[in-house]
């Protein structure tokens, strides 16, 4: 990695480098979006953030016996860690967001059965106070009118004809 | 299936329970009793469960924990063995008596694993409530959310004037085959459809 590094720096300069890249990738997508008919999209191209984000984690450091200290690479580097923050945010960055990821999938998760669910002995597994129930007078109008067919509105019937519907039969265990 | 002239007796086993359902002539009183599977055995870990932990508790002689007591170490060793009694009790059997035109009555009975069955049938009077005919709305097959992450059927009553739902079965919690069976019985038992006046029952010589 080094030894590509050095080369680079007194072929292009750092600068150029993660320039080059992207051009070359661009023109690869081009090429091949071109070849399979699509249009090029913003979101193809390789984002900036993600490219700078790796050449930044894998800089040498400034140390690093195989590059001498005068060297313009490593005045260019020394600049760029004073503007930048230290390199330990990235990681941090990055554990941050996992962990953010597993609270949203678990820990809301978790939450939701056991403090926002009521209990089953609660009167609001059964009722609502925005429901419209429909109190048919006979069971007749019940199974022609609602039960079985569609309704123009949003109605509920109530718990008990429901389980009637649902369960009820005269053959029990004979 | 047992036949007396008296009465029918029906029992069939699940997976994780034995359900018994007693139904006198023309269905004038039938209960209705579930039973865990494995009742001994759970019996028998409770019960080597609180043993050794009490005595793992009072072997340490010279238990930093307990010196703090003072003189009322014993006391603190006691409750500890009161509380883990408690805690560490056998499994609940549930009976669900219904009585024609009459009302609906729930037992609940369990006991201590360490003491033998003969204690705890003097000692633990199980736990009864009687619901009567007029308080009772229906008696409903419901769905819900528990904290297991998943969705139950259960049985429930809906009593007048009071802000909870009655749970019949709460802790075996049965199957939907054997929740529509005792659903049924019930309903027709309580409301018989035949005669719309509520009849007296017929005395059995």
């Amino acid at each position: 990695m080094t030894g590509l590094q050095n080369r680079l720096e007194q072929k292009l300069g750092v600068g150029c480098y993660t320039t080059a890249i992207m051009n070359r990738s661009i023109e690869v997508e081009e090429e091949n979006c071109i070849m399979s008919g699509r249009l090029i999209n913003e979101e193809e191209q390789i984002p900036i953030k993600t490219i700078f984000l790796i050449t930044w984690s894998l800089l040498p450091f400034n140390d690093n016996t195989s590059i001498p200290i005068d060297s313009n690479y490593n005045r260019f580097v020394k600049k760029l860690i004073g503007v930048l923050p230290q390199r330990k945010w990235i990681i941090i960055g990055q554990a941050l967001g996992l962990m953010a990821m597993l609270f949203a999938y678990i820990g809301l998760q978790l939450y939701d059965e056991d403090i926002l669910a009521v209990d089953i002995d609660d009167y609001r597994t059964i009722i609502d106070d925005r429901s419209q129930i429909v109190t048919p007078n006979t069971r007749n109008e019940l199974l022609n009118q609602y039960a079985f067919q569609e309704t123009s509105g949003v109605v509920d019937i109530p718990i008990m004809d429901v389980c009637d519907i649902l369960y009820s039969d005269e053959s029990v265990y004979q | 299936m047992v036949q007396t002239d008296l009465s029918t007796t029906f029992s069939e086993e699940r997976k994780k329970y034995t359900i018994e359902i007693e139904r006198e002539q023309n269905d004038n009183y039938i209960r209705i009793t579930i039973i865990p599977n494995g009742l001994r055995k759970k019996q028998l870990i409770n019960c080597v469960l609180i043993i050794f932990f009490n005595a793992w508790i009072s072997m340490a002689r010279y238990n930093p924990y307990f010196e703090k007591f003072g003189r009322y170490s014993l006391l603190a060793r006691l409750l500890i063995l009161f509380t883990s009694c408690r805690i560490l009790k056998n499994p609940t059997v549930e009976t669900l008596m219904i009585f024609k035109n009459y009302g609906i009555q729930t037992l609940e009975t369990s006991g201590y694993s360490i003491l033998p069955n003969s204690i705890n049938k003097r000692i633990c009077t199980p736990e009864s409530v009687f619901v009567p005919r007029d308080a009772i709305v229906d008696i409903i097959i419901n769905e819900a959310f528990v904290k297991e992450c998943q969705v139950i059927f259960y049985l429930a009553v809906i009593v007048k004037g009071e802000d909870k739902l009655k749970l019949l079965f709460a802790k075996s919690r049965p199957r939907l085959v054997d929740q529509k069976v005792i659903y049924n019985l019930s309903r027709n038992c309580l409301y018989p459809k035949n005669g719309s006046d509520p009849v007296e029952p017929t005395v059995i010589v």
